[in-house]
């Protein structure tokens, strides 16, 4: 898959998956990679830049076995910035498809 | 590469992130570890899933710099946010290189005229006194005053034009590093 559209689609896709459920790191990778392959390091990074713009909160849960783990809950502001990519991605989406349609009926 | 080189990297690298940050940089790529080791993989492996620890560092000190030139207000710290989005990449850049030496030569022209302007009452009291009072015109007090008007007037600008570069310059860096993302793909 073109690595520049998924740079583009990151952000989405990590805000629908913690707005469905609060993730922590390793949980949330292994999410976005059933379905795309991404270098799994780089959501780190993206993640502690969510926190700090407030898109999202952390807090701390032991688990059964091991350190405890930091998950990550959508805040307000979260939910905003994620309706507002959505609406970006659909508008974009569709765009791309009036290309694609236009392309196919004139072949 | 194993667990620890692989930490030992990251640490290594981490720049302009104080010693908490690091530490809960440093835990979540170690947690990350024992939950892929929890689930069978071997350290090589998920190492290598993870990507390579310098570019991460990089992507973490970019941020972490630019955070910091956007609380404090000092030329150093926006310096060092520059330098830290400049290491992302070689594309990053030039991309940043170019139009920051363009900015910074028109700001800096700013500067200096600014500065030539007001000092002129001072070039004239210089004529002055070399050649003697009787040697200055009328006219050259005239545009003398005048070019101190307008150094004042420039002073305002100039003063305004350097503090939105300096908001510019944080806002770009921060739009630079949203799109460049650093190495998602694989």
């Amino acid at each position: 898959m073109n690595s520049q559209f998924k740079k583009g689609a990151l952000e989405l896709i990590v805000l629908l998956i913690i707005k469905r459920d609060d993730q922590y790191g390793y949980s949330l990778v292994q999410n976005i990679s059933r379905y795309m392959t991404i270098a799994e390091g780089t959501v780190y990074p993206l993640l502690r830049r969510l926190v700090k713009s407030g898109e999202l909160t952390t807090y701390y849960q032991p688990s059964t076995e091991g350190p405890a783990r930091k998950y990550y809950q959508i805040t307000d502001q979260g939910k905003e910035r994620l309706q507002l990519l959505l609406e970006e991605w659909r508008a974009f989406s569709h765009a791309v498809d009036q290309f694609i349609k236009e392309s196919d009926s004139n072949a | 590469m194993r667990r620890n080189d692989y930490l030992k990297q990251l640490h290594k690298h981490l720049k302009h992130v104080n010693d908490n940050e690091r530490q809960d940089i440093i835990n979540e790529y170690d947690t990350h570890f024992y939950s892929g080791l929890q689930e069978g993989k071997s350290e090589e492996q998920i190492a290598e899933e993870l990507g390579n620890p310098k570019q991460l560092a990089r992507e973490l000190n970019a941020s972490a710099a630019i955070e910091r030139a956007e609380q404090s207000n000092q030329v150093g710290d926006v310096s060092q946010a520059i330098l830290a989005v400049m290491g992302l990449s070689i594309l990053n850049f030039f991309v940043i290189l170019i139009p920051f030496i363009i900015i910074l030569s028109i700001v800096f022209t700013f500067i200096l005229t600014t500065i030539s302007f007001v000092l002129s009452p001072l070039a004239l009291i210089f004529k002055g006194m070399v050649e003697g009072f009787q040697e200055v015109l009328m006219l050259d007090i005239f545009v003398t005053g005048t070019m101190f008007g307008i150094g004042l007037m420039l002073f305002v600008i100039t003063y305004l034009i350097t503090k939105g570069f300096y908001i510019l310059c944080v806002k770009y860096l921060k739009w630079n590093i949203q799109v460049m993302k650093g190495s998602v793909g694989k």
